[in-house]
């Protein structure tokens, strides 16, 4: 039986979180997971672009950062009622497979299993997303370096749709009403489908026992290796410059926060 | 010369392009959205072998796309060098000078 890393980050800055998930893709001597939790965040995919996605008045107390992968926002309100997520694996054809929609499956199993658990109709709609009755609860974006994968994403838990309509870039009033129909009819979030508030410690628990039946592995809960830190602290002023952050906008824009 | 925004769901994300002509060819092009694309540095590759063509040929502007994606090994799930194309087919609509993106996101 495989033994991974286990690593949760808790409430973090998210421009030194994204770079611990740079770092970690980079140095990791072995298969990790780890957690966590995003507040007040807006994750922009590689390829998007903050002033054609973003209402960017509106932002000034969020903060923005651009990931190493590509797909949408990954966007966090005040209520820390999600569960984010990193895995680094080696990909040799057996646990990860090579083809990449194959890969994104293997890893939402384990959500869609903690899912079922909870007695939700859970699944994977490709490419790399994880839907109850229709609607997105998961998230996920991968990218490789080599024959290694890292993949992200997020279970909602709570979520503030007013919130995320508020933040993204419309052209008028009128559509705000609009958008937020099409976001609760789109998305959906644990709380919401079972009717009472989920413990997230105990959602964890249940993402942590499924991964490792998934996978055939233990997980050993530790921290990050001084060279994972080291190199860390040095991407952390990538993730907070607005050349990186607000790519393809110039002049950036001052982020505030 | 004009500036011109445009979009085009796709079914690996939405694709956004900003594209500037001069007469009918593009003289400087920025594609963006929520695809997935690996290796995420080759994008660059595909709008830099757009820079120069005209855009009247839709068939021109696919085939270039479809060179970088054999020379450097692009795959984009759902997302075709075709569906690249349509983006700045929509920029170049005439209704769309000038305008600063669709509003609904790809969410």
């Amino acid at each position: 039986m495989d033994e991974w890393r286990l690593i949760e980050f808790g409430v973090v800055d998210i421009r030194y979180m994204m770079a611990m998930n740079e770092a970690i893709l980079r140095r990791a001597h072995r298969n990790t997971l780890f957690f966590w939790t995003p507040i007040k965040s807006i994750i922009l995919g590689f390829f998007q672009r903050a002033s054609l996605e973003l209402n960017l008045d509106e932002c000034k107390d969020y903060t923005i950062v651009r990931r190493i992968s590509g797909g949408g926002i990954a966007f966090s309100d005040d209520r820390g009622r999600q569960i984010n997520y990193g895995v680094v694996g080696e990909i040799d054809g057996t646990q990860f497979p090579l083809e990449i929609i194959e890969s994104y499956h293997t890893i939402c199993n384990v959500l869609i299993e903690v899912l079922k658990d909870y007695g939700m109709d859970a699944c994977f709609r490709p490419i790399n997303d994880v839907v109850v009755s229709g609607r997105k609860i998961s998230g996920n974006a991968q990218t490789r370096r080599g024959n290694r994968l890292l993949q992200n994403g997020t279970l909602l838990l709570d979520f503030d749709v007013r919130e995320m309509a508020r933040l993204l870039n419309v052209p008028s009033e009128k559509y705000s009403d609009k958008l937020v129909s099409s976001l609760e009819e789109s998305l959906t979030w644990m709380d919401r489908e079972l009717g009472y508030p989920v413990r997230m410690d105990d959602v964890k628990k249940k993402i942590i026992t499924k991964f490792e039946e998934e996978f055939d592995a233990r997980l050993k809960p530790t921290a990050p290796t001084p060279s994972e830190r080291e190199l860390g602290d040095k991407l952390v002023e990538k993730y907070s410059s607005p050349q990186w952050n607000f790519k393809w906008d110039s002049p950036p824009p001052q982020q505030v926060k | 010369m004009s500036r011109r925004i445009g979009l085009y769901k796709s079914r690996g994300g939405l694709i956004r392009c900003e594209v500037t002509l001069d007469r009918d060819r593009i003289r400087d092009i920025i594609l963006s959205g929520d695809f997935f694309l690996y290796p995420e540095d080759a994008l660059i590759h595909v709008t830099d072998a757009l820079y120069g063509l005209s855009i009247r040929s839709r068939e021109a502007l696919v085939r270039a796309i479809e060179n970088v994606y054999a020379e450097y090994g692009i795959i984009s799930p759902g997302c075709e060098p075709a569906d690249f194309v349509s983006a700045i087919r929509d920029a170049i609509k005439e209704e769309n000078e000038g305008v600063t993106g669709e509003w609904m996101s790809g969410v």
